[in-house]
């Protein structure tokens, strides 16, 4: 009994992770893009999504729909991140918004206008919390309760601080 | 929400044909990694076993404190309604049926005063 239980098992198991693989390839590109902000270098993002999409694989009972995926992108985003500022700047007192300053800087594949140069400087001048925030918010037009949901936090405190992250990039581009 | 400049597009670029091969690249990397399958361990096959163990091994210690409470609680009533006296005055004479002289006895063997005993007596009687 506990063979054939076994061997169900891993069938049923089989059939979730393709519907995973199926989710992710009609998501890949929002997955990508979401990605890109945050880490804002192309081959960061590459690798970051290949964790993601082999994290949602392996954890295939876990992951229901794109916000799940959405999580779990935000979440190896951010410990690249930390990972990055301690392998490549290991004994330096830097933060990780002056590295994302300087990759946006010598990106090739960021070709924008000096407005949207700006605002994107600007948005990287935000605390780790706010900048997710204020990238889905403002750059994606997300739902405040789909925001929440993805950063494990309120429907107002993403409100609040969507609104003071706002308020914040308008000061700064005053400041320009 | 009024938009803060006008970015119309997005001035993200990705390589040529990027999107067009990622899902090839994304099946070839899961097929050459590991993948994982559930397995199902020594200890997930025998927890339903330990948990309905444990239910009624607790059931049975249970079951076990009731009782002897119970049981306990009946002997304390039993040795209690012998420890207590009845509505009536009992002397203690004719309770244990002790003649007076048995009684002048004892207090003649033991060492206590007699003087005592009168003045004792006395008080009592006042």
């Amino acid at each position: 009994m506990n063979k054939h239980y076994k061997k169900n098992n891993i069938i049923c198991y089989e059939q979730i992770q393709k519907e995973i693989l199926m989710l992710v390839n009609e998501h890949k590109e929002y997955l990508y893009w979401h990605i890109r902000k945050i880490v804002i270098s192309h081959e960061d993002t590459d690798k970051v999504l290949h964790t993601c999409i082999k994290i949602a694989y392996n954890n295939a009972r876990a992951i229901n729909n794109k916000l799940d995926l959405l999580k779990i992108a935000t979440e190896k985003s951010i410990d690249f991140l930390k990972e990055k500022k301690e392998n490549d700047f290991p004994n330096k007192n830097i933060s990780i918004e002056t590295i994302l300053s300087n990759t946006l800087e010598n990106d090739n594949l960021f070709q924008a206008s000096d407005e949207e140069t700006k605002l994107y400087a600007a948005s990287l001048l935000l605390s780790e919390n706010q900048r997710l925030i204020f990238n889905m918010k403002y750059f994606d037009n997300m739902d405040y309760s789909d925001i929440a949901q993805i950063l494990e936090q309120s429907k107002e405190s993403c409100q609040r601080t969507f609104l003071s992250a706002l308020s914040k990039v308008e000061a700064i581009l005053k400041l320009y | 929400m009024s938009k803060i400049y006008n970015t119309a597009g997005n001035p993200f670029k990705v390589p040529e044909n990027y999107f067009l091969n990622l899902e090839e690249r994304i099946e070839e990397k899961l097929h050459n990694t590991e993948i994982s399958s559930p397995k199902t361990s020594f200890i997930q096959i025998i927890k339903p076993y330990l948990w309905l163990t444990s239910v009624f091994v607790g059931l049975y210690i249970f079951t076990n404190i009731l009782l002897n409470t119970k049981i306990d609680s009946e002997h304390k009533i039993i040795k209690a309604s012998n420890i207590i006296p009845s509505d009536k005055e009992v002397k203690l004479s004719e309770h244990k049926k002790i003649s007076n002289e048995d009684i002048i006895v004892y207090l003649s063997d033991s060492d206590i005063d007699s003087d005592l005993i009168i003045s004792s007596l006395q008080e009592q009687n006042e």
